[in-house]
Order: structure tokens, then C-alpha cells, then sequence
């Protein structure tokens, strides 16, 4: 695999962010600490978290230092909200400004809470308009300003007004035909409201992302993520039938934004109509799987990288696009990082899509290498067969929708991974009972070579773990066990250093924010949002 | 003013959906409206439309095609609203969900009769949108009216235009606080308990307080809301206004107060 050059790596200073943060920082953070990224200035106040993962940099890095290794041992709840109805799932992650939590319950709820005791502002109720179609797991509010954005059970955005959930707009954004849906946090950049679908699973979605005026619900784009007959990448579906009009290249989870390069990161699904068989689809499938960078105004397609060409084995690239501004070799570059699906960490130049490197994160045999494009080396006998083929990883893949961390001081990316196996068929897979249960861990990796720096097991009876990671400049790392374990560890050497049982199942992450002068960590658990704190002096 | 209201959801279930023991059967019918005085006017009203709790003339659920929503709401209740369950039998229930039924036949209750756009020249002209939202335009110190005319019986709205101060709806309650440091906040109390109050000022500024040591906490009688509309207005304006209100029927479910978490 081909490596970045392995020189002196340093990060960017940013005065402006740096003077800014003074301004608004008091006790609560260490301006020396907050290294460049790229932030847009709504995002520069430490107190907040205004986007399903912080900022447009997705990196889930607060710049908040008061809970830290020393403090860490004192934190202690300081409330809980109890949801009134249990959603079908908890995968939500609040968004707090200025001492306001606002967080959905599924997608027919939303909750606005005094984000210092957890007492209820308001509440939304969304009645759905098409009830048959409801797919009542969210991911969590977008924000501008006064206004709050939600994906609903039924497939529309809707647009509250942050101080007191009254309805300002309705989008339609799912087409019933194709039996898309909304289930993740919408984005916003500038004046737009971007939010992806559902569905490339069922067979019959022709993937799409839609970008909404923030100030009056109206479409202002959408671009199809598998493209029509003469736009660039149509070689890549069959001429002689017409699969790429039900081609998946779905579109249900959050991006990323450069407001320098002007680029919207945005993840695609994979392909259909059969995900796990290429028979009537043979080519590459353009753009499933692959990572676009997009001109925000228009939705142009500047740049993609494919991540599994011509799928068979439902390796969604859903995952967050992770900015991080490393210099390698003297030299400044603008880089996105991701952990996919097909368990191989990524490392690309976002400013072109040139691929520096690629290295397994979670137990794969599937890929023995990659060219220097970074096209990988597939091997031998790894398509699905009637009789089945046992591949690694399996369809919940080295890591899944649930979001990964990177911090800039301790310069590791940090993602719940899964190692398991399966044995796959046309049709799906099956669990070969010879093989070990899957293993999950969070893994600290470098963000040039993806070489692992250390990994903490998660132990928990159930299967699946959808709970990801967020970090602070406090030197933590919190993340969680799919029943409730709430773990913090130290961000540099994976010593773990705190825990509490929150109860109940975790399928989300957490987030950091201040307010009246004290650090908060949240997290959403089935039935409630906790918000941890030290003791008050 | 407006308490924001409940009992408009439609709740889907995985079996099949119910049909009514009952339907159309008189006896049933008035059987059911002899459990309703008992059990539920006091919330919905002698006629079912509406007080504490929304018309039910104008209810989604009550006039919804199958009869789970209607029946789940009245058996099990409507978790995390003051429509508790009441423990009333499944047979009652069906009686309760026939009279019901016969409420929402076409003619049961005519709409408000009068001029639809005078009356939104009427909000328009006396300032109403100042602190009412419908539809995403307008203030936001007073209750949305996106779906009022759902929400609330006729004479409700029509008292709380020209008697605005008789009932104001938590959430919008107001007073005069000074704090700790001897700052004045004058608006509406959104949310409180024994520790803490969640406030929204005249200037729209949101404030979160601390009780102890608070100087002053006095809450107002009257309402934020002008209580001269019943001079300002003629009759024909006041009923054109009525019949504008009475139209609109968002179905969103909101509570604009800090609810109790039932």
C-alpha cells in the first residue's frame, strides 16, 4: 500500500480562530491548544455544538479543556431528560447553543431544554402526512440562527423556529416511489439545508442529495448520485439496460464543508438494485460508494473518490468525512479522513481527491492492496456465490454510520470498529458458525498511515455497536458500549480513566458544550439524554 | 390565550386495524356521549368542542379512516401529554370512540361563518402577527396559531380575542423578575420548579434563572396581549377575524411551555 512520506508532521496555527476564541473563552479553554482547521466563524464559539458532528469540520473535537485527565475522576451527573415516548431508536445527537440543547426523538420529535438543568423549553410533535412510509429513527437538528432543521419520520424537512418549535417550513424530500427517506441530521452550509436519503438497499432508489433555502424550504438543488445517460460516469452502468435508474447511491448521513475550497464532502451509499450481486449492473457503479466533493451553490460535482467499485457486499461509504490540516513533508495539505465501511482507512487530499493512503483498520480480506490511484487490488473469489464465500468484514462492516473523532493535539482518529466475518450469497449473508462473534473496539489511528496506536475493547453481549466517538482539548476521548457503558479514556494513550452505566442501549454519540461557566458532556441513551459535569465550586 | 394542545396524533400499529364493535349503532352512541360528559368534558368540553383540551369536532384522530389512533388514545392515553389514561373499559372505549365518530359527520360543526380574507386583513391590520406566528410568519412572544382553529372551540378563540386576560396558557404567563445582580426581565415564564425558571423576555431574549436569591418574582394578572380588541374591532371585523382563525388547521402538535413530562 502506498504510505505518506513519513516526515516531521506539524499543524497549521490559525491566528484569527486562535484571537477570536480568546474573546469568547474565560476559563473554559486553552487558546494556545486550538489548532487550524478550516472553521467557519459561526462554529468558533467552544461553548456550542451546532452541527450533528460539532462543526463543518465533522472532526467531533471540542475545544472545551475544564473536564480533563485530572478533573475527570469528579464528573458526575448533573441531569437527565426523560424522553415522554420511546422512539424505536435512539440514534440522535443534540445540538446545544448558547444554553439551549435541541434534540430529536425520533423523527416525529423534537425538544428544546435549558441545556444548564435539562428543564423543557418546548416541543415539537410532527404529525406525519403520510403515515404508511414512516421511518421513525433521526439523527438529530441542523441550526442557523433562530432556526432549527429536522428530517421527519415521513420524509420531509421541516424548519422550526429555535426559540419556541413553531413550524416555519414543510420540504418534501422523499419520493414514494422510490421508497426513500429521511433519517439523518441535515447540513447546513451558507444559506442551504442539505439532507440525503434512505432506501439505496431496497431496490428501487436512484440515490439523490437535495440542498433547501434555509429561509424559505424551497429546493434549490438536487443532484443525483448515479448519473443519467451522458453525464460523466454513466460508462460505468450497462448501456444495454437500465439499473442505474434504480442504482441505490444513497445519501442518509452527514458531510463535511470547507468554507476555503468552497467544497461540500458528502459520503454515497451503495449500489442496487441487488446489493449483493453485480449481474445486471457490471462496471464500476459511479458514484456508489464513493466520496463527492461538491461546489455547495450549485451541487456540481467537482471531485469523487470511489471507495468499492462495483459492490457486492453492501460496503455503504455512509461514513463522516473527518477534515484534518496536517503538514507532511513541509508542505500544508488540506486532507479528509475516512474509516469506511470495506475496513480500510482512508487518507485523501480533500482539495483534489488524490489518494495518499489506505490501510485496514478492522479485519478484511478482500482487498490485498491498492494502486497508486487507489483503486484496490481485489482479490480472487470474493463475489457472492449461490453456495457462499466467506469475505471479511461483513455487512456491518469495520465501522458503520456512527461517528468517528479526531483530535489535532493528540493527532489520532479515533472509530469504533468491528471485525467479523461472513459468508455472503446473491441474495445476502449468513453467519458462518465457525467463526468467532464479532469484535468491536475503539481504535486510535494515525491519520497519515492509519497505523493503529492502540485499540480498547468493547465488551457487551449484543451484536451490533452504532455507537461512535467524540474528543476534547481536554485530552479525552468519550465513547460507549451498546447497552450504556459511557467510557472516557485519555486521548493520547487509551488509558481509560472513567465510566458510568447510563442503562440503556447507546446507538449514538456524544457531544460536549458550556454553559454558565461549567463544561457539560451529553449523551443520548434510549430513553434519555444524560449531561454530565463536575461538581459546582 | 391559547394552551397549545393534544390528541391529534395518529399512532400506526402493526396489527391490523380495529373496527369498531359499534359503528353506527344509536345506543352506542349515546351510551358513549353518557361516558364522555363523565370521563372527558372536562378537558374537551359538554360538546366536545374543546377547553383544556382540543376540539374534538376538528380532531384528525377522531375523524382518521381506521379507529386505532382514536381508540389507543382514549384507552392508553397520549404519553407525555395531560391525556392520561383514564382505566376506562375496552366496551366503554368503543362506546366513547361511536359517539365520537357521529361528532365528525359533514355538518356537525359548520365553520365560522364570514369573510376569510377580510379576517387575515383584520390580523394583519391590528398587529396580531406582532406576536403570533401562523404559518412561520409572525412573532413569537404569543402562542402559534398555525392550527387554532383545530386546537380550540370557537368560543374559546373568540374569548381570548376580546378577553384575552380571562385565560392565558402556561407558557405564556407573565412577570416581572429581578435577578440576583438586580437585573429587570419583564416577558413570560416558559418552564419552572422549585429551582430554576426558563423565561422569555418582551425583547425576546431567552433567560435561564437560578430561584434562590431571585429579588423579585411577580407574576401578572393580566395578559401580554391587548384587551381592546372588543373596541377596536366592529362586529362584522371581529366575525370576519373569527372565521379566519377558525381556518386554520395545522395538525402539528406543540407545546410552546415546558410540559410536565406525565
Amino acid at each position: 500500500m502506498k504510505k505518506a512520506s513519513e516526515t516531521t508532521r506539524t499543524h497549521l496555527w490559525n491566528l484569527r480562530v486562535a484571537a477570536s476564541i480568546q474573546i469568547v473563552c474565560g476559563l473554559l479553554c486553552v487558546v494556545p491548544a486550538l489548532k487550524a482547521q478550516p472553521l467557519e466563524p459561526r462554529y468558533r464559539d467552544p461553548a456550542n455544538w451546532l452541527s450533528y458532528d460539532r462543526d463543518n469540520t465533522s472532526r467531533r473535537y471540542s475545544p472545551l479543556t475544564e473536564i480533563n485527565r485530572d478533573s475527570i475522576a469528579k464528573l458526575k451527573v448533573d441531569w437527565v431528560f426523560q424522553y415522554p415516548r420511546l422512539p424505536p431508536r435512539s440514534e440522535a445527537t443534540p445540538l446545544v447553543k448558547d444554553g439551549y440543547m435541541y434534540l430529536t426523538v425520533g423523527g416525529e420529535e423534537g425538544h428544546a431544554l435549558d441545556a444548564r438543568n435539562g428543564r423543557p423549553i418546548w416541543e415539537f410533535l410532527y404529525v406525519p402526512e403520510d403515515a404508511d412510509r414512516r421511518n421513525n429513527w433521526n439523527r438529530g437538528f441542523a441550526m442557523l440562527g433562530d432556526r432549527a432543521f429536522m428530517a421527519t419520520s415521513d420524509g420531509r424537512l421541516v424548519a422550526l423556529d429555535a426559540r419556541t418549535g413553531n413550524r416555519l417550513w414543510t420540504a418534501v424530500v422523499s419520493d414514494v416511489e422510490q421508497k426513500s427517506n429521511t433519517t439523518g441530521a441535515p447540513f447546513v452550509v451558507n444559506d442551504l439545508v442539505i439532507i440525503g436519503v434512505r432506501g439505496g438497499d431496497l431496490g428501487s432508489l436512484r440515490g439523490y442529495l437535495d440542498a433547501y433555502s434555509v429561509s424559505t424550504g424551497e429546493l434549490v438543488w438536487r443532484i443525483n448520485t448515479i448519473p443519467a445517460p451522458g453525464q460523466p460516469g454513466h460508462e460505468t452502468w450497462p448501456a444495454d439496460n437500465d439499473s442505474w435508474k434504480r442504482g441505490g447511491g444513497s445519501t442518509w448521513t452527514t458531510g463535511a464543508y470547507d468554507p476555503e475550497l468552497d467544497l461540500l464532502y458528502w459520503p454515497i451509499g451503495n449500489p442496487g438494485p441487488n446489493p449483493f450481486s453485480s449481474a445486471d449492473r457490471n462496471g464500476d457503479n459511479l458514484y456508489t460508494n464513493s466520496l463527492l466533493a461538491l461546489r455547495p451553490e450549485t451541487g456540481e460535482i467537482v471531485w469523487h473518490y470511489q471507495f468499492t467499485p462495483q459492490d457486492t457486499h453492501d460496503w455503504d461509504a455512509n461514513e463522516t468525512p473527518v477534515l484534518a490540516d496536517i503538514v507532511i513533508d513541509g508542505k500544508e495539505r488540506k486532507l479528509v479522513l475516512q474509516a469506511n465501511r470495506n475496513a480500510f482507512f482512508y487518507t485523501l487530499d480533500r482539495a483534489t481527491g488524490e489518494f495518499l493512503n489506505a490501510a485496514a483498520f478492522a479485519k478484511q480480506d478482500w482487498a490485498t492492496g491498492f494502486t497508486s490511484e487507489g483503486r484496490p487490488i481485489v482479490r480472487e473469489g470474493t463475489e457472492p456465490t449461490p453456495e457462499g464465500v466467506r469475505v471479511c468484514p461483513d455487512i456491518n462492516g469495520g465501522t458503520n454510520w456512527h461517528a468517528p473523532a479526531y483530535n489535532p493535539e493528540a493527532d489520532l482518529f479515533y472509530v469504533v470498529a468491528r471485525d467479523h466475518c461472513l459468508v455472503y450469497h446473491p441474495t445476502g449473508g449468513s453467519s458462518d458458525p465457525a467463526d468467532p462473534p464479532a469484535y468491536h473496539a475503539l481504535r486510535a489511528l494515525d491519520p497519515l498511515t492509519g497505523a493503529k496506536a492502540w485499540g480498547i475493547p468493547l465488551i457487551s453481549p449484543g451484536d451490533i455497536v452504532h455507537a461512535g466517538a467524540m474528543t476534547t482539548a481536554g485530552g479525552l476521548v468519550f465513547f460507549s458500549s451498546r447497552e450504556g457503558q459511557f467510557i472516557a479514556a485519555d486521548a493520547k494513550s487509551g488509558e481509560v480513566l472513567w465510566h458510568f452505566n447510563l442503562g440503556g442501549t447507546v446507538r449514538s454519540s456524544p457531544i460536549s458544550y458550556a454553559t454558565g461557566g461549567k463544561q457539560y458532556v451529553a449523551i443520548v441513551s434510549k430513553s434519555a439524554v444524560f449531561a454530565f459535569a463536575l461538581p459546582s465550586q | 390565550m391559547f394552551r397549545v394542545t393534544v390528541a391529534v396524533l395518529i399512532w400506526s400499529f402493526a396489527s391490523s386495524a380495529a373496527t369498531s364493535p359499534y359503528e353506527r349503532d344509536s345506543q352506542a352512541i349515546e351510551a358513549g356521549k353518557q361516558h364522555f360528559q363523565i370521563r372527558c368534558s372536562g378537558c374537551h368540553g359538554v360538546d366536545a368542542r374543546g377547553g383544556r383540551g382540543p376540539n374534538l369536532h376538528r380532531s384528525q384522530t377522531v375523524a382518521a379512516e381506521d379507529f386505532d389512533g382514536l381508540f389507543d388514545a382514549i384507552k392508553n392515553g397520549i404519553p407525555g401529554t395531560e391525556m392520561v389514561p383514564l382505566g376506562i373499559s375496552t366496551d366503554h372505549t368503543w362506546q366513547i370512540v361511536s359517539y365520537l365518530r357521529s361528532l365528525t359527520q359533514p355538518g356537525a360543526q359548520a365553520p365560522v361563518e364570514g369573510d376569510v380574507d377580510e379576517g387575515r386583513q383584520v390580523f394583519e391590520a391590528v398587529g396580531c402577527r406582532n406576536c403570533h406566528m401562523i404559518a412561520g410568519v409572525g412573532g413569537i412572544l404569543g402562542p402559534d396559531l398555525s392550527g387554532v382553529g383545530r386546537a380550540r372551540s370557537s368560543e374559546a378563540i373568540r374569548e381570548s380575542v376580546l378577553d384575552p386576560s380571562k385565560v392565558v396558557l402556561p407558557g405564556f404567563k407573565g412577570a416581572l423578575i429581578i435577578d440576583q445582580t438586580g437585573r429587570v426581565h419583564n416577558g413570560v415564564i416558559k418552564n419552572e420548579d422549585n429551582f430554576t425558571i426558563q423565561f422569555l423576555t418582551t425583547t425576546l431574549e431567552r433567560v435561564s434563572l437560578n430561584r434562590p436569591g431571585l429579588r423579585a418574582v411577580d407574576l401578572k394578572k393580566k395578559s401580554f396581549m391587548p384587551e381592546n380588541y372588543g373596541r377596536r374591532l366592529d362586529q362584522a371585523q371581529l366575525q370576519n377575524l373569527l372565521a379566519f382563525l377558525d381556518r386554520r388547521r395545522q395538525p402539528t402538535l406543540h407545546y410552546e411551555k415546558g410540559f410536565g413530562n406525565y
